[in-house]
């Protein structure tokens, strides 16, 4: 059952087995899982409920009700822009659908490194497996690769580097290219269509537009958590709380609700940095068509850090708000968009052992009505480091160069200001640019890690419960410990399968 | 309204200067968008981005960029653009920050217009027109999809 705040009875005391905070992968899941077996399972998601027939290919009617902060948030300082879903089946709703499985020397890596012998690729195997067969996880067709990502198999091939067909979760895919608004012809086979559906046929209960804020644990087997819809207050009890709010909001949530011993909720932030060129092109390219990142690039070096190439659609909103240039040049040279491609960067960060980056509460303030008050306000804080810059800014030259061996007449990297690029020999010149907070665009669509999951000093153990609060589960994006290198969205699914198959929320 | 009437001009001018598209043809539109847009966000990002555009278009903040006693709607449209990149290379972090809120909002609010997508070569939505646009259901511009034959479903 779904409930809205149309449909709700305005019953403020609920009492449940598991109550589950967030929709995206982990908590989807987890609902699947758990509903299957017989509990009642309740989910609270803070989106709208979305189907297809909201999704109609409209930016200003769409951005504001499927992503967080209306696709503002980001770092404290704006350099690295994170666009993250808000809406029921979370990121998932609006992904470019790229399902690739963690890679096996990330988990021999989790296995050294945090103690995560159970996590190995044996182990993750068969639920990867399932979950494909779930999502309807295949390789793009070769007739349905685009143009803009036919450059990067062509370009790779010239330049010899490693390439490959992506698989993406789709059914009947006609590629409009829309990915990021919602699937309007529910081909997408996201959460809401697939492990959400399942839950909610085995009896679980979704309550959407119901923000939790907080979560009370009284005794191991019974914990409060508050939520708010239509500004009252409904009070959910519950034998097992799972949090699966995503690595940004999962700890946010962790840190209101005072449930921070162990010091780590919140920190390792990894995000996959991404950055970007556009090239422009004699030919049609129709990058605001067709399905995307069906093709990739990949350098990874014998650390297995490096960086991925990839060609996502252009929603027209994307392409004006990140072009790279200003001025009087800026909208006679995006009136070329329709014969422009756009290969983004995307990096495995914590090559230099660990990342730089925290998600936390600060003390901020309100003016309103002359008047100031202090509040606390989300934040996001962020640092490259050095070996991460540096295959930035190499996945950026084979960017470039993969553009101008596919016929590109002109390149601009995302940095500010945008050199006008018109010759491969020019691709080595991106390394020169002054690598400084909003000096080169950043964004991410990956976060994840800071409810890092360790045999070690982590937030929650192999089970996906927490060190210090038994009873009270994260499941999502925060528990992988270190950046997967790899669109994020199959590791996720499969190590929340695998921590509920371990441990089964010690039901 | 978040922003005043009376800084209409000046968000005007920044579009106009950050986008190269005529103030005139921005309009009404996109004045009410970027109200609307930054309507929607948390308090402290409003008063944030409420206080950015105030600073960005004082004498002081001119003066001390480019030694110019003047508003930013009285610079020269050369001595505007000079501005703005000028608070985008900035060794000063808030600055390069600046420019990138307002380079994004005036972005969103001109181009989240979908009657603009023509103006970029956009074929318009798909809805309805999947046969019309660059789908895998039209022959012409993938023809050797099995969906645009018709062998699939």
């Amino acid at each position: 059952m779904i409930i809205t705040p149309e449909t709700w009875d305005k019953n403020k005391e609920i009492t449940t087995d598991i109550a589950i905070i967030g929709s995206g992968c982990g908590g989807a899941m987890t609902a699947a899982r758990l509903s299957e077996q017989g509990y009642s399972v309740i989910i609270i998601e803070e989106g709208e409920y979305v189907s297809k027939d909201d999704f109609d290919q409209n930016a200003r009617n769409l951005v504001p009700r499927l992503y967080r902060q209306n696709a503002s948030l980001g770092t404290d300082d704006q350099s690295i822009r994170i666009l993250q879903g808000k809406a029921f089946g979370g990121s998932t709703t609006v992904n470019w659908m790229t399902s690739l499985r963690t890679p096996d020397w990330v988990l021999e890596e989790w296995a050294e490194r945090f103690g995560l012998n159970e996590y190995l690729p044996e182990h993750l195997g068969k639920h990867f497996e399932m979950i494909e067969k779930r999502l309807n996880v295949h390789q793009v067709p070769d007739y349905a690769i685009s143009p803009y990502n036919r450059i990067i198999l062509d370009g790779a091939k010239m330049l010899d580097l490693h390439q490959k067909v992506l698989p993406n979760n789709s059914k009947d895919c006609i590629g409009c290219g829309s990915c990021g608004l919602g699937c309007p012809y529910d081909a997408k086979q996201d959460m809401r269509l697939t492990y959400l559906k399942d839950a909610l046929e085995n009896g679980a209960t979704a309550y959407t537009s119901t923000h939790a804020y907080q979560i009370s644990p009284e005794s191991r087997d019974r914990h409060i958590v508050k939520a708010t819809m239509q500004n009252q207050t409904i009070r959910f009890q519950a034998k097992r709380v799972v949090v699966s709010g995503s690595a940004i909001m999962s700890p946010l949530l962790l840190q209101s609700s005072g449930l921070t011993k162990g010091g780590q909720v919140g920190k390792n932030l990894s995000l996959h940095p991404v950055t970007a060129a556009i090239g422009q092109y004699d030919s049609e390219m129709h990058p605001t068509y067709g399905i995307p990142q069906s093709a990739t690039a990949e350098y990874f070096d014998d650390t297995g850090y490096g960086y991925w190439l990839e060609a996502p659609d252009l929603e027209l909103f994307l392409a004006g708000v990140n072009f790279p240039i200003i001025g009087p040049q800026r909208h006679e040279e995006l009136k070329k968009l329709s014969k422009s491609a756009v290969i983004i960067v995307l990096v495995r960060d914590g090559a230099d052992g660990k990342t730089d980056g925290e998600v936390r509460w600060r003390r901020g303030y309100n003016k309103q009505n002359g008047r100031i008050t202090l509040k606390k306000v989300p934040s996001i804080r962020y640092r490259v480091s050095p070996t991460d810059r540096k295959h930035l800014m190499m996945g950026l030259e084979t960017a470039i160069k993969i553009m101008f061996s596919t016929g590109a007449k002109r390149v601009f990297p995302f940095l500010n200001p945008s050199p006008e690029l018109t010759d491969i020999s020019q691709a080595p010149e991106v390394h020169k640019h002054p690598f400084q907070p909003n000096r080169i665009s950043l964004f991410s669509a990956h976060p994840q890690g800071t409810c890092r999951m360790s045999k070690g000093k982590g937030v929650v153990d192999e089970t996906g419960q927490m060190k210090h609060y038994p009873g009270v589960y994260v499941l999502d994006g925060s528990i992988l410990p270190t950046a997967v290198g790899v669109n994020p969205m199959i590791s996720i699914l499969a190590s929340v399968s695998r921590a509920i198959e371990l441990g089964n929320l010690n039901l | 309204m978040i922003f005043p009437e009376k800084q209409n001009e000046l968000l005007l001018c920044i579009g106009e200067t950050i986008l190269g598209i005529p103030a005139e043809n921005l309009g009404d539109d996109f004045i009410q968008e970027i109200n609307r847009y930054v309507g929607l966000l948390d308090d402290y990002l409003i008063k944030d981005l409420k206080n950015l555009v105030t600073m960005f278009g004082s004498r002081a903040m001119v003066f001390m960029r480019l030694f110019k006693f003047k508003k930013f709607v009285g610079l020269s449209p050369t001595d505007r653009l000079r501005y703005v990149k000028s608070w985008g290379t900035s060794r000063i972090p808030l600055l390069r920050t600046g420019y990138t809120a307002l380079r994004s909002l005036c972005g969103w609010a001109y181009y989240s217009n979908d009657d603009h997508g023509e103006e970029l070569g956009h074929l318009g939505k798909t809805i309805g027109r999947e046969k019309e646009t660059p789908t895998l259901l039209s022959p012409q511009f993938y023809p050797n999809s099995p969906l645009a034959r018709g062998d699939m479903k």
